[in-house]
């Protein structure tokens, strides 16, 4: 890991409960929406992110910090002696480790990553839903993204009925 | 953050990433909003762009059947439902049905042409076919204007000089320009060309302006035609270019698609038997994998060229070679897959397969594997489906075919109730010099012919279309296989009077 230089520059991030968190600002930009408030010159003090609790940012946080590159402009040179394949590999387990939270959890961080567009969170959060939509029955579907059938009888059998190759 | 519902971007964004048709289908009958967000037009448009088209099947060109895959096949729900949906008996088609004959088959498009009818006189008509793109999920089709007189002419006066060419129509996948009907899918170009000796006549049909553009006439050096006609051509395409790969082992020619430019590349140092045993994929980051069978080894085992794609750059022969099991042909290639045929043998079912060459996954698609055929790949009907040639009366500013070009009406189809627009039939040229023979075996003949200086009759009317049936010629069709994929039959011209006398 890359030493904290002194002069390295630090961003307030508040969350709705109360909570701030100081983080490196490279940490911080991996957040599009973030840089773009930082570009926009309108992260003078602390920028408060709605609707998202302190818990979840936390582990927004926690991503972020894991995946910000390590060279950067004002950092000091990452370490050179690991592959690049490792450390993406390494990267992965520690992804897969992370995703391993409840279902309202997984909800909320997909929120968050969309809100705060960090594409690489947005895709690890994303791909189990669309592993369950893909491997599961359509009641499940419906319980596990929240929803109610709320279709007329006879609407959901026209529905079952011209895409019946879908539901083999 | 205290309700789990989840806002409708988060959801379109999930639902793009859905890996399959049948899968977004399912998730939209979840509830009544995700059907409504599903459905969306826009999102469907975002959907298809993200995500390839499948393979449903094959398009038996000369019977004008559909051979859907069969399970275990993935594609096989959806195939089944295109199979129920589509008319490939193409009866909604100015009749005859018979007449058209299938050239190319591309993102659930169909390219066919026949004989023009009122040319008797002129004699050109089977070297400018009636041309029309349809799809026959929707049962919707476009007639195609007649190529433009001066391009016509300098074909015309071309053939005067050299007694022969090479003609082909084809269509030309999407390219990245930006304008509103690629974005709806029913955007489409067709090219026409016309090889000569040492010059090249090309023009591109775009279904946005309605209208033909002449982009090619070029001098091809290093080419040699007679040969390639002899052991006749195979058409390619892989990352934006077609290949041309003749029986001559010096060039191939190449049409980049993107710059609509011709040129000519070198073709990888081995010896072939004939034009139709190679087959080029799509490897990843835009390189480009030629199959070539080794020497004497009953094209089972082949080398392995990487290219980088560009025109100009080196092939590089692969370690490690491409064996096939005996029983097994290869028939060409679309996308990243190799098509292979299953002759049967103790140990496999007989039967069309894919070999996805990066994963080494083979995939059955169905029991018989019809030839000639082609391709076809599409989303299922229903959702997913646009159609994907819009018809109506938009082409009414066609030009280009003289003055004798009143405008074009709106029709009614055939049976299937679609509409498309007609454009009367012109009678470009005058004379009669030529018979246009459509077929290998025919092909065959023209060679044989020229070699023993005999020639035979045939009437300019009935070579086109009426061979279609013929039983010399199905043998022929067995034979050219390889043209599944990514090739279709050429039409060969000859000049039988004056000009070889």
């Amino acid at each position: 890991m890359a030493t904290r230089e002194a002069g390295k520059k630090m961003i307030m991030l508040k969350s709705p409960d109360g909570m701030e968190f100081e983080v490196e600002e490279a940490v911080a930009m991996e957040s599009q929406t973030i840089r773009k408030m930082i570009e926009d010159d309108c992260a003078d003090t602390a920028i408060l992110i709605p609707n998202i609790n302190s818990k979840i940012l936390s582990r927004v946080i926690e991503y972020c910090n894991k995946h910000v590159p390590t060279t950067g402009a004002t950092g000091a040179a990452a370490s050179d002696t690991v592959a690049p394949a490792a450390l993406a590999e390494d990267l992965k387990i520690w992804d897969a480790e992370f995703i391993k939270v409840n279902r309202a959890t997984r909800f909320n961080l997909i929120q968050a990553a969309s809100y705060l567009n960090i594409k690489g969170l947005l895709d690890l959060t994303s791909q189990t839903t669309i592993d369950t939509i893909s491997d599961n029955s359509l009641e499940e579907i419906r319980s596990f993204l929240s929803t109610k059938n709320d279709y007329l009888p006879e609407e959901e059998q026209t529905i079952r009925r011209e895409n019946q190759w879908a539901f083999q | 953050m205290a309700s789990l519902a989840i806002p409708d971007e988060l959801l379109v964004d999930i639902f793009l990433r859905l890996p399959t048709p049948e899968d977004l289908i399912r998730a939209s009958a979840a509830c009544v909003s995700f059907r409504r967000l599903v459905a969306d037009r826009s999102f469907l448009r975002r959907f298809r762009k993200i995500h390839p088209p499948p393979l449903l099947g094959f398009l038996d060109s000369g019977r004008h059947l559909f051979h859907p895959a069969v399970p275990p096949h993935p594609s096989a729900p959806a195939a089944s439902a295109v199979a129920l949906a589509a008319d490939f008996s193409f009866a909604f088609l100015p009749a005859p049905a018979r007449d058209w004959s299938v050239r190319e088959v591309r993102d659930g498009r169909v390219l066919l042409d026949r004989p023009r009818r009122h040319d008797s006189v002129d004699g050109f008509g089977a070297l400018f076919k009636e041309m029309v793109v349809c799809d026959p999920l929707h049962r919707q089709y476009l007639l195609l204007p007649p190529i433009p007189d001066d391009l016509a002419a300098s074909v015309v006066d071309q053939l005067l000089i050299q007694g022969h060419c090479l003609a082909e129509t084809f269509l030309v996948p999407p390219g990245n320009g930006d304008e509103e009907e690629e974005e709806e899918g029913t955007s489409f170009r067709v090219i026409w060309m016309g090889l000569f000796e040492a010059k090249l006549v090309a023009a591109v049909f775009s279904s946005g302006t309605g209208k033909w553009r002449a982009f090619s006439s070029e001098l091809l050096l290093g080419f040699l035609l007679w040969s390639w006609m002899d052991l006749f051509m195979s058409r390619h395409y892989a990352h934006g270019c077609f290949y041309w790969v003749s029986g001559s082992i010096v060039k191939l020619l190449v049409l980049d698609i993107q710059r609509m430019e011709f040129s000519m590349a070198d073709h990888p140092p081995c010896a072939r038997a004939s034009s139709d045993d190679v087959a080029i994929v799509e490897a990843g980051q835009g390189m480009i994998r030629m199959f070539g069978p080794k020497h004497d080894t009953s094209r089972l085992k082949y080398n392995v060229w990487r290219n980088n794609a560009g025109i100009s750059t080196q092939w590089q022969m692969e370690e490690k070679t491409f064996s096939l099991d005996s029983g097994s042909l290869l028939t060409g290639a679309v996308g990243r897959h190799l098509l292979l045929y299953q002759c049967g043998s103790s140990s496999v079912q007989t039967g069309g397969f894919t070999l996805d060459v990066d994963t080494s996954q083979v995939e059955r698609v169905c029991a018989s594997f019809p030839a000639p055929s082609h391709v076809y790949c599409n989303f299922p009907p229903s959702l997913l489906s646009s159609p994907t040639v819009s018809s109506g009366a938009r082409h009414a500013d066609v030009q280009g075919a003289g003055e004798s070009v009143p405008a074009p009406e709106v029709q009614e189809a055939g049976p299937g109730g679609a509409q498309g627009t007609v454009l009367p039939v012109v009678v470009q040229v005058s004379n009669h010099l030529f018979v246009v023979v459509n077929d290998a075996e025919a092909r065959r003949a023209v060679a044989r012919e020229r070699r023993t200086g005999t020639h035979h009759a045939a009437d300019v009317q009935g070579a086109g279309s009426a061979d279609v049936q013929g039983a010399e010629l199905e043998r022929a069709r067995e034979e050219t296989r390889s043209q599944s994929s990514s090739t279709n039959a050429s039409t060969t011209t000859k000049g039988v009077r004056g000009l070889d006398e």
